[in-house]
């Protein structure tokens, strides 16, 4: 089946680019990377979920079924886990409507571009300040935010004209940094973003019309990953990404609960002031922040354009430092979150959103199920024939798998899937540390980029791999019944997703070869306004509606 | 620019209107119909002066039977017989030289060294050749002095065609039985037979005589274009020549291969009476051999001189056919005497396959003229081979007219087929002019015109060469298809004896006693009665040829569809998926259905994609093939209408979405002509469907047994995953289907793997036609049980296929995955059809020929087989074991009906032949005459002998007095199981 290209073809004809009606300078990589909404589809789509949940959960919940009550309970409870987080996704997405297009800002305001930056090297910062520098439809000032302390960043920022903000104590780490520049500057607006994500020039013009709304705090857009196309590590992280900041962000605006993501979003200054800033003792301050700021009875809004470009995790270790990061803050917040005096259904998204990361355990149950079964012959369920299960499970799961195809639009593959599967230790150790109010005992490879061998970042992957191996080679020599062949089918489906979740990590040339295309830098990563080579060079500003 | 271009392209170049170009360059251009006029008088006079010459030497050679003694005639004949091999050789170069004329000049001097040379060898072993060919040396030294005219004369009348010197044509052709008559009969009727071979050389030489002075009033041939006169021009040409000279010679083995080895592997009646059909089939044959030569010489590079040339061959080849057609049976043994009262029975068949090559030789020379003489003699060496390799197993009159048959229509078709994609790309072609192209490159202020597309023409050599994946899967595919390693199973027996009745009783039987649409048995019909076998490989042709047509097809359609790494993964799963193989083998309709549905979703497909491209909506090709193969699928199953309900769902989808009144019209009009070809068969499928309520859906056939969880109860899940594995890796045993269906957990991992990949529309059409009629079909089995098994649907198996192909090619990602999963994916379909094929506990391969077989090794002429259950009589039938088959139900052998009792004779044998012995009713049917046997105090077991779910029970009468012992007989039974 043919891959569906991130970026169309530069020579598209009318016949062959996409139909969509998405307006914008971004309009032809929004629709490829994140798709439209399909309401119809997604409203039948859920309603036969929702049918063959209860045609599964009516013969699983039988108390025939019953076979080994421990196995038993924890198959339920990861089920349960499941189906919770599902009925979360159907929600989501079937909330997710088609926007109207923005309204131009109503007056020239001042943003100030905060850019902070820790030990990125030069060349990965530059393009973004590059790039900064040259936002339009607002009184623009950029920021470096250098934690590093380093004077050749205050020479890069003199080059292009930018503010250079250095602190002499590094605490509260980027929250802190924000925080302190916040308090030296005093535009309207502050855009946030990371020093390796390359703004567009129109961002502002498709964003700052939104704060029409006075209680709106932020404007959130996607944390698209430049590298997808040709680091297989960021481009499955992308297909996770774009899974959210496509139907699930966009249901979440329209619910009202869209969060912040940290970069690429832009806040009104006086919802920043109103909440005293960034909270510094959370490692996923943007959430919490998001939390607080709702609590005040902010709204928040998100942007579903690509409009930033950013570069995601280039190998395993970079990115299980990004998971395990993301995991053990959103776990951290569950609590927060629980506690908040929010309307409940924001409070449930927010919930949804923090338990996530629980994942990883329903993952580990489902693979030491037939490890079980074969070591023991204990297994979950009792009075049950192929046949019987099959019927009342297929329709759940091919259900649930087409959705999540649907949701995906083509850009989350099984690679992405994968890549999730194979993060289950991270979760586990992510709720561990937090639940034992301590740092994670995972000590990972520092970022190296491509072309190192690291077998350390997936490790217990591997040996849940050689467990899978060993136990149902065992199997198959013990016995050819039909039994022990299905489950040592499903131990090496356990197998061959975890195996291809982990490859990155063990094929450090061929992760090299696939990622030695040059990574576009600066204006270059858009080269042109549209995004896309040489097109659209009509003026981005007739797109917008004239201001009531 | 070339001659082979100008005469393409028609374009006129200075040799356009050359000597005997009809006049078209005298003065303004002739129109179509003068043209064919012109061209159709040269060629009725030409074959007129044949016909005359064929009819002479034909009375002559009656009157030289008058004239001599038998002895001295058949010394006569032998000599006309080399004579005539020397000539036909001989006149191979003489389509050579009608294409150049020109060639005459260059290869006169050679041809008359080659010619005095066999003269000078003939005439030296003439003493050592003299016993062995029991002729008489001046007879051997007469056939050398023929060797230089044979020569000159093919060179001689090839100069006269290629000029198109008609009076000279006709002239030496008559000259040739009016010199036999004057100088053969007289000098015969003196001297013998020697006197008549020295008429028969002389008229050689007078006819050449003729040739030479017609040719001399002619001018002198000119090149078919000024620049082409050049060294490389002349090799260019002579290697032409070569490849015409190669060409001719084949065809001329095509016609006369098949006598050489009826010869020698028919019997001699059967040889005899093949001759007889030869020489009828032959006059037909030479009846057209002047049209392709005239066509030859012909300048006119349109299509008038073709169109005159096949419609002149097909008319008399027709008027061949019909007249051997109409004459009654009794007349060729009125004629030929009672020994050839089965001619009829091939004549027909045999005319109309020399009248297939007749025409076909008329393409071949077309092809031959317009340059393509290299792809013309590869056609004819491949017609050849498949004629002999069919030819090389035969051992019946039939099978030999089946493999001419086979010979001559693939030289027609293809033939045929590689004009017709000529004549595209000829149209689609520009031919760049070297002239022109340097004076667009020249400054000029004024702005060029836009130039012409410039289609490069890419040499059909490297593209055969480039498809050379396709040539190795086909080959793999027909070696597996042909290696069938099963026998004749009870519905094809059905089928087969349902194709030998005559054609009006068999669409009775259909319509009272069948559950099928008539097609697929009218093709086994034309088929049984064309070649006038039932063997085997004959019955199984239709499907053989229709599920090698599919790896082709699939190969273009995935390689018009995606691209040509797809291709090649889906020409080699083709060629090697089970099921596909298994359907063709089976004399049956499924393997046309399959080709058929596969044409549909092609169809079908590039209907939408020219619609989503915007380059119109459909061409008139594929909506024409969508409608025709419909209609005609309809003929040829009855559940064709779940893929057309499924297609005629999807083009409503994409009618809504795109909302085009020209998609609409095309669709709306479609679907009308579509049910206007199926009205006829519509009191034909309400006769068939009323029979069927009345007999409360009773079917003549029994349902085909497999796996029991896939046939019994209703459909559930594990029959649908059984239904899965038959369709992709094909039929197995129980026990393998068991352990195969628990694997079910990598449909999980396939479900994981598609995330994503399934949104491209041609998939999504693809997987639509496949899923959708198993699915309808699972939700009617919960009705009709029996309904939901693979052959109902197994028109969905190559879109299957085809999509794993797809999956195969594209989901590998580095280096090694993109090797490994065609390989894979390829390998485990191998690995299935292995088991499939070669395992016995296959519930799907039924022993019905070794059963039998092993009955008549062990059997004796007045024994008796008993059979059960009923229907097992067609196999009976069809694999006849020589003995006296009675229904175990009617004659018991308690009964009378066995004669057991009645004959004392001790030692007669009863064999109990029991099949679908896993149904409880056939298994207490066998059971309770076994009971019987055992119980019965003069017969004993002697043996059981099983093959794949065929079981016989051997019992021999004991004399009366053992009588008592004889119950003892369990303890010696002896197991034979696999035969002896």
């Amino acid at each position: 089946m043919s891959d569906l290209p991130i970026t169309p073809p530069a020579n598209a004809t009318l016949a062959t680019r996409p139909r969509h009606r998405l307006t914008g300078p971004t309009a032809d990589t929004t629709y490829a990377v994140l798709r439209q909404p399909e309401p119809w589809l997604v409203r039948l789509m859920v309603l036969l979920n929702v049918l063959a949940t209860f045609w599964y959960f009516s013969w699983l919940l039988h108390p025939e079924r019953v076979g080994n009550p421990f196995l038993y309970g924890l198959l339920l409870l990861a089920e349960f886990f499941n189906v919770a987080q599902a009925l979360g996704f159907w929600w989501t997405m079937l909330s997710d409507r088609p926007r109207k297009t923005p309204v131009p800002a109503a007056h020239y305001a001042s943003v100030d571009v905060f850019v902070p930056r820790y030990n990125e090297p030069v060349d990965i910062v530059e393009p973004v300040i590059a790039a900064s520098v040259e936002l339009r439809g607002a009184d623009v000032t950029v920021y470096l935010l250098d934690d590093g302390g380093s004077p050749e960043f205050a020479a890069l920022a003199r080059k292009y004209g930018a503010e250079y903000i250095a602190r002499d104590e590094h605490d509260g780490a980027k929250a802190g940094n924000i925080n302190n520049a916040l308090a030296m500057t005093d535009s309207d607006y502050v855009l946030v973003l990371d020093c390796d994500h390359v703004p567009h020039p129109e961002f502002l013009r498709r964003t700052l019309g939104y704060f029409a709304d006075e209680k709106l705090a932020f404007v959130q857009t996607p944390q698209y990953y430049a590298n997808a196309d040709r680091n297989p590590v960021a481009a499955a992280a992308w297909a996770q990404q774009a899974l959210f900041f496509g139907c699930i962000a966009r249901g979440k605006s329209r619910i009202g609960a869209m969060f912040c993501c940290g970069t690429n979003v832009v806040f009104r200054r006086t919802a920043l002031d109103d909440v005293g800033g960034f909270p510094t003792h959370s490692i996923t301050e943007d959430f919490e922040l998001s939390v607080i700021m709702q609590e005040r009875g902010w709204h928040t809004e998100y942007v579903s354009e690509v409009l930033v470009q950013g570069l995601g995790p280039e190998d395993m270790a970079s990115y299980t430092s990004q998971q395990l990061r993301w995991a053990r803050g959103c776990l951290s917040a569950v609590g927060r979150v629980l506690r908040a005096k929010l309307p409940i259904k924001i409070k449930s998204q927010y919930a949804l959103s923090s338990l996530h990361f629980l994942t990883g355990w329903t993952v580990m149950i489902y693979m030491s199920l037939p490890v079980i079964k074969l070591l023991t012959g204990e297994q979950p369920v009792a009075a049950s024939t192929a046949n019987t299960f099959l019927v009342h499970f297929a329709p759940y799961f091919m259900l649930s798998i087409a959705i999540v195809g649907i949701a995906g639009g083509g850009v989350y593959k099984f690679s992405a899937y994968a890549l999730s599967a194979a993060s289950f230790w991270i979760h586990i150790a992510a709720t561990i540390s937090v639940v034992t109010r301590r740092k994670g005992r995972f000590v990972v490879t520092p970022k190296g980029g491509a072309g190192q061998w690291q077998p350390a970042t997936v490790w217990p992957g591997l040996v849940v791999c050689g467990l899978l191996l060993v136990v149902g080679v065992r199997g198959v020599l013990l016995s050819q019944d039909a039994a022990t062949l299905n489950n040592v089918a499903f131990a090496g489906l356990h197998l061959v997703v975890l195996g291809t979740g982990m490859s990155w990590a063990l094929r450090p040339r061929a992760l090299e070869e696939r990622s030695k295309a040059e990574l576009p830098t600066g204006e270059s990563r858009w080269q042109s306004t549209s995004g896309r080579p040489g097109e659209d060079q009509s003026d981005p500003l007739k797109e917008l509606v004239p201001a009531p | 620019m070339s001659a082979v271009d100008t005469a393409r392209t028609g374009s006129g170049g200075p040799g356009s209107g050359g000597p005997g170009s009809g006049g078209a360059g005298a003065g303004a251009p002739a129109t179509l119909l003068t043209r064919v006029r012109r061209a159709g008088s040269k060629q009725l006079l030409t074959m007129s002066g044949q016909l005359v010459a064929g009819v002479g030497n034909m009375i002559i050679s009656a009157l030289f039977a008058r004239v001599l003694l038998p002895g001295e005639y058949a010394v006569l004949v032998s000599f006309v017989s080399a004579y005539v091999l020397m000539h036909m050789v001989g006149s191979s170069v003489t389509a050579a030289v009608a294409i150049d004329p020109g060639l005459h000049k260059r290869l006169f001097r050679r041809g008359l060294a080659l010619g005095l040379g066999i003269g000078a060898v003939l005439a030296a072993l003439s003493g050592v050749l003299s016993p062995l060919l029991n002729l008489p040396v001046p007879v051997i030294i007469l056939l050398g002095a023929a060797g230089p005219s044979a020569v000159l004369l093919a060179l001689a009348r090839g100069r006269l065609y290629g000029t198109q010197s008609v009076g000279g044509t006709v002239a030496t052709l008559i000259t040739e039985p009016i010199g036999r008559a004057v100088i053969g009969l007289l000098l015969g009727s003196v001297i013998g037979p020697v006197g008549a071979a020295v008429g028969v050389v002389a008229a050689g030489y007078a006819a050449l005589a003729a040739a030479s002075i017609a040719a001399r009033r002619r001018p002198e041939p000119l090149p078919r274009l000024a620049e082409d006169t050049g060294r490389h021009a002349r090799r260019a040409r002579t290697g032409d020549s070569l490849y015409v000279t190669v060409t001719f010679l084949l065809v001329a083995c095509l016609a006369s291969a098949n006598a050489i080895f009826s010869n020698r592997q028919l019997g001699p009646g059967e040889a005899g009476v093949f001759a007889a059909v030869a020489t009828i089939g032959s006059a037909a044959y030479f009846a057209t051999g002047t049209i392709p030569m005239m066509l030859s010489g012909s300048r006119d590079s349109g299509r008038s001189s073709l169109l005159v040339a096949v419609g002149v061959a097909g008319a008399v080849s027709l008027a061949g056919v019909g007249v051997v057609a109409l004459l009654p049976a009794r007349a060729y043994a009125m004629v030929l005497g009672e020994h050839y009262a089965s001619v009829g029975d091939y004549v027909v068949a045999y005319v109309a396959a020399m009248a297939a090559l007749g025409i076909g030789r008329v393409l071949i020379a077309q092809l031959c003229k317009t340059g393509l003489a290299r792809a013309a003699a590869v056609l004819s060496a491949l017609s050849v081979a498949v004629q002999v390799g069919v030819l090389i197993p035969a051992h019946s009159a039939s099978a030999v007219v089946a493999a001419t048959a086979a010979g001559c229509g693939m030289l027609l078709v293809g033939s045929a087929a590689v004009l017709l994609r000529e004549a595209r790309l000829q149209r689609a072609m520009v031919v760049v002019d070297p002239e022109a192209s340097r004076t667009a490159v020249r400054p000029s202020a004024a702005p060029a015109p836009a130039a012409p597309p410039v289609v490069q023409r890419v040499p059909l050599g490297s593209k055969i060469k480039a498809l050379w994946p396709l040539w190795l899967a086909m080959g793999i595919g027909i070696g597996l298809r042909v290696i069938v390693t099963r026998s004749i199973w009870v519905d094809e027996a059905i089928s087969i004896q349902q194709a030998q009745l005559p054609y009006p009783d068999m669409i009775n039987t259909l319509k009272n006693d069948d559950v099928h649409p008539p097609l697929f048995h009218t093709i086994l019909w034309a088929l049984v009665h064309l070649t006038g076998s039932t063997a085997e490989y004959i019955v199984r042709l239709p499907s053989l040829l229709a599920g090698t047509a599919c790896i082709p097809i699939s190969f273009a359609m995935a390689k018009d569809l995606w691209n040509r790494r797809t291709a090649v993964v889906a020409g080699f799963v083709v060629a090697v998926a089970p099921v596909a193989v298994w359907y063709s083998q089976e004399a049956r309709m499924y393997g046309l259905w399959m080709l058929g549905a596969t044409i549909l979703a092609w169809c079908q497909i590039r209907i939408l994609r020219d619609i989503k491209e915007g380059k119109g909506y459909g061409s008139l090709a594929d909506w024409a093939g969508f409608t025709v193969v419909t209609a005609a699928m309809i003929y040829v199953q009855w559940f064709t209408a779940l893929p057309i309900i499924t297609q005629h769902l999807i083009f409503l989808i994409a009618v809504l979405k795109v909302r085009k009144w020209r998609f609409v019209r095309n669709w709306l009009l479609s679907a009308v002509v579509q049910l206007i070809l199926f009205a006829p068969l519509v009191p034909y499928m309400l006769d068939q469907f009323g029979n069927i309520i009345a007999a409360q859906g009773a079917s003549t056939a029994p349902s085909q047994t497999g796996s029991d969880t896939a046939t019994t109860g209703k459909p559930d899940v594990y029959a649908a995953v059984a239904n899965t594995i038959w369709s992709v890796w094909g039929y197995h045993a129980d026990s393998t289907m068991v352990q195969l269906g628990a694997f079910w957990p990598v449909a999980v991992l396939m479900c994981f793997a598609a995330l994503g990949r399934v949104r491209d529309r041609t998939n999504l059409i693809l997987a639509t036609i496949a899923v959708a009629p198993p699915a309808m079909l699972f939700l009617v089995g919960f009705e009709r049980r029996q309904f939901f098994e693979l052959r109902y649907f197994d028109s969905t198996v190559p879109m299957l296929l085809l999509v794993l192909a797809r999956m195969a090619a594209t989901w590998g990602r580095g280096p090694l995955t993109k090797l490994l999963l065609p390989v894979v994916t390829i390998a485990s379909l191998g690995a299935g059809l292995i088991d499939q094929q070669i395992n016995q506990s296959n519930p799907r391969v039924y022993d019905f020929r070794g059963a039998v077989g092993w009955v008549k090794a062990n059997s004796q002429p007045q024994d008796v087989v008993l059979y059960a259950p009923n229907f097992l009589r067609t196999e009976l039938e069809y694999y006849p074991s020589g003995l006296t088959t009675l229904d175990a139900n009617s004659a018991h052998p308690s009964r009378a009906q066995t004669g057991m009792p009645a004959i004392p004779k001790q030692g007669r044998r009863v064999f109990v032949f029991g099949s679908f012995l896993e149904e409880p009713q056939v298994a207490g049917q066998v059971g309770g005459v076994l009971s019987d046997l055992d119980r019965a105090s003069n017969t004993k077991r002697l043996a059981v002998h099983s093959v794949a779910n065929v079981k016989v029970w051997e019992y021999q009468q004991l004399p009366p007095s053992k009588s008592d012992t004889s119950k003892a007989d369990t303890d010696h039974t002896k197991q034979t199981k696999g035969g002896k």
